[in-house]
């Protein structure tokens, strides 16, 4: 017969039912990220290893490491103005992509997050062209649309808008255009999964209490979605960072960045310890932008996911 | 400042264990042979004209390792004891590099006969312990249409460049590209420098930057500024021009300046401790006459055999070795570090 009235006891509070299986699921959860975990220790953890080995003079052969291990090359690379110029150079060029392409990749993303237009299709389609056509043939694409005798120089002595061709291409800004093409589908991405998680009645509310579209954009929008757009920039960064060929075929010898400069380092100048030593100080820069990221940036940091 | 060793390798820990974990390639055994090849062009004539002779002699496949020669040099000096590859086809430099480390075996006419049919020059570069079986000649080249009249020496070329009598319309070598040193040594040579006195080639070069439209990286990049006509003029090796103009480019010619042209070598290498016997009998087939003429047909670099007869079509294009040159190896490689920093600094600065 249950108590009930004021002098009954309450009712004990029901004691919290674990999951069946105990700590398995957290287990098995590991166990699915294993072949990940496996494939970055050896793609990347033991490579970033051995580069370090080889920064500092070792021949590294199997078991051992041979010959005297010395800080040298990074006294080098330190002491190098040219190279502090280059790795000056790659940062601002990678935050230039990074803004440059958060900036035009925002309005896809809201289109692909809200819209329902039978062109939503087709936007996302173009969206993923960057990554379906590849780094090579998005470079080479843009040396025929920029290029002296391109489609634009041709266009406009056609239109007999320019006497001389102009010079489109090897340079700054055919670097950056590459770019920011190349790494469009990782910034549209993560800002539209964000918005899509972005309740509209948030938006609604701030207009129906007199907030302009510009206003509800800046205010609620945008701040709700910022997440994303850290996302989408780190990524973009870190992979303009580490950018070869665009640098390579799209710039100009004033736009040498570094993994250019490990390329001359490796094979012209044949000082591997000295390559490795600026791929590393890469890494690491690389590395501790990640860190910020994660630190100020990380949806899971407040979350369940902790 | 130094760590200690001790510490450094306990540190890394299982790295080094890992890395026992030697890379799937191939490794030397009886029946087959490990070798090395650009891709492309190069790769066709070593599946279609090499390896097939190759075979009918020794009954030993041929594995091909595409790639580079900073790669393949890497892999073997990681790996001396158990060297992943038994010939390679290496760069004029780093071929030094592996003859220091005693990495690679000598040449003999006992253990590679067709050796006695090769220019020494083509060994001697390198002590024997390499062979080049092509050589390809630096020149110019230019579209026949907008260049009224070439130059006809290294001088004039760069004399008229610095100018700007060609425009902007000039495709020369960055210093990306790994022959870029021997070309800066070359080009000051032509003007009375040396390899310690660089002056003439710099100073040439830096009147000529304004009117680069290029600086290339990779030899396909400067085919391609040929073929886009993004250039009218430019340096570049023969063969490929050759090989441009064969293949319809009625515009384009290829001309060889004065004094001398610069060599292309592409020295071929046992490694020790590889399957040496049927790495010298390699060595031995990238010599014979029979394939280098299909190569020499399909690539246009010029073998080194002299046994080899060249088509009356193409004959006046090769080079006599006489007009060659290459410079001291030992002295080009301390000299790059110098030469890299001076290109950033007043090249690119």
């Amino acid at each position: 017969m249950a108590l009930t009235g004021a002098g009954a006891a309450p009712a004990a509070a029901p004691a919290p039912v674990a999951p069946r299986g105990g700590a398995r699921p957290r287990a098995r959860t590991g166990l699915l990220a294993a072949p990940m975990a496996a494939l970055m220790l050896a793609g990347f953890l033991l490579p970033g290893l051995l580069m370090f080995a080889s920064s500092l003079g070792a021949g590294v052969r199997p078991f051992s490491l041979q010959g005297e291990l010395s800080w040298a090359k990074y006294a080098e690379l330190a002491g190098s103005a040219y190279l502090w110029r280059v790795l000056g150079f790659t940062l601002a060029v990678s935050a230039g992509v990074a803004l440059v392409n958060a900036v035009l990749a925002y309005p896809v993303a809201i289109f692909l997050a809200r819209s329902r237009s039978r062109l939503n299709r087709l936007c996302f389609l173009i969206t993923f062209t960057p990554v379906a056509v590849g780094m090579n043939m998005v470079t080479m694409g843009w040396l025929i649309v920029l290029g002296r005798n391109g489609v634009i120089n041709s266009l406009l002595s056609m239109a007999g808008l320019t006497s001389e061709p102009l010079p489109l291409v090897y340079g700054m800004s055919a670097v950056v255009i590459g770019l920011a093409h190349i790494s469009f589908t990782f910034m549209v991405l993560p800002i539209e999964a964000v918005l899509r998680t972005i309740d509209p009645a948030l938006e609604r509310a701030a207009r129906s209490l007199g907030a302009s579209r510009w206003r509800t954009f800046v205010d609620v929008t945008l701040p709700l979605s910022w997440e994303g757009v850290a996302a989408g920039m780190l990524i973009v960064f870190m992979q303009s960072c580490g950018a070869f060929v665009i640098p390579l075929l799209l710039g100009g010898s004033g736009t040498v960045m570094l993994p250019v400069s490990i390329w001359e380092t490796m094979t012209v100048a044949n000082d591997r310890a000295g390559g490795a030593a600026i791929a590393v100080a890469l890494t690491l820069i690389a590395l501790a932008i990640l860190a910020v990221q994660l630190k100020y940036f990380n949806p899971l940091r407040d979350g369940d996911g902790r | 400042m130094t760590i200690n060793r001790r510490q450094f390798v306990q540190a890394l820990g299982g790295a080094g264990a890992l890395g026992a974990l030697r890379p799937g390639l191939v490794w030397a055994q009886d029946k087959s042979i490990t070798v090395t090849s650009l891709g492309g062009r190069w790769e066709q004539s070593i599946r279609t004209h090499f390896a097939p002779l190759f075979k009918k002699r020794t009954g030993a496949d041929v594995n091909i390792v595409l790639g580079g020669p900073a790669q393949w040099t890497a892999q073997i000096e990681t790996q001396p004891d158990h060297p992943p590859l038994d010939a390679v086809d290496n760069s004029e430099i780093l071929a030094v590099n592996l003859i220091d480390k005693k990495l690679v075996l000598p040449l003999t006419p006992e253990k590679v006969p067709n050796l006695r049919d090769v220019t020494p020059l083509f060994y001697e570069t390198w002590d024997s312990y390499g062979v080049s079986y092509q050589y390809g000649a630096s020149g110019i080249w230019y579209d026949k249409g907008k260049i009224a009249q070439a130059p006809d020496s290294w001088p004039e070329f760069l004399e008229r460049a610095g100018k700007g009598e060609f425009g902007k319309r000039i495709a020369f070598p960055d210093i990306s590209y790994p022959w870029t040193p021997e070309l800066i040594w070359h080009l000051a040579v032509s003007l009375g420098g040396s390899m310690q006195n660089l002056d003439p080639a710099f100073d040439a070069l830096k009147r000529m930057r304004p009117y680069i439209t290029k600086l290339w990286g990779t030899a396909v990049e400067a085919e391609r500024l040929i073929v886009s006509r993004e250039a009218e003029i430019g340096w570049l090796w023969d063969g490929r021009v050759y090989a441009m103009m064969d293949a319809g480019d009625k515009s384009l010619e290829f001309k060889r300046l004065k004094p001398d042209t610069l060599f292309s070598l592409v020295p071929a290498q046992v490694v020790k401790g590889g399957n040496v016997d049927l790495a010298y009998q390699w060595i031995d087939t990238l010599l014979d006459p029979e394939p280098l003429l299909s190569y020499y047909q399909l690539i246009q670099y010029t073998p080194t055999n002299t046994k080899v007869v060249i088509p009356e079509a193409t004959r006046s294009r090769v080079m006599p070795v006489s007009e060659g040159r290459v410079p001291d190896m030992r002295e080009l490689i301390a000299a790059t570090p110098g030469i890299i920093a001076r290109w950033n600094a007043e090249m690119r600065g």
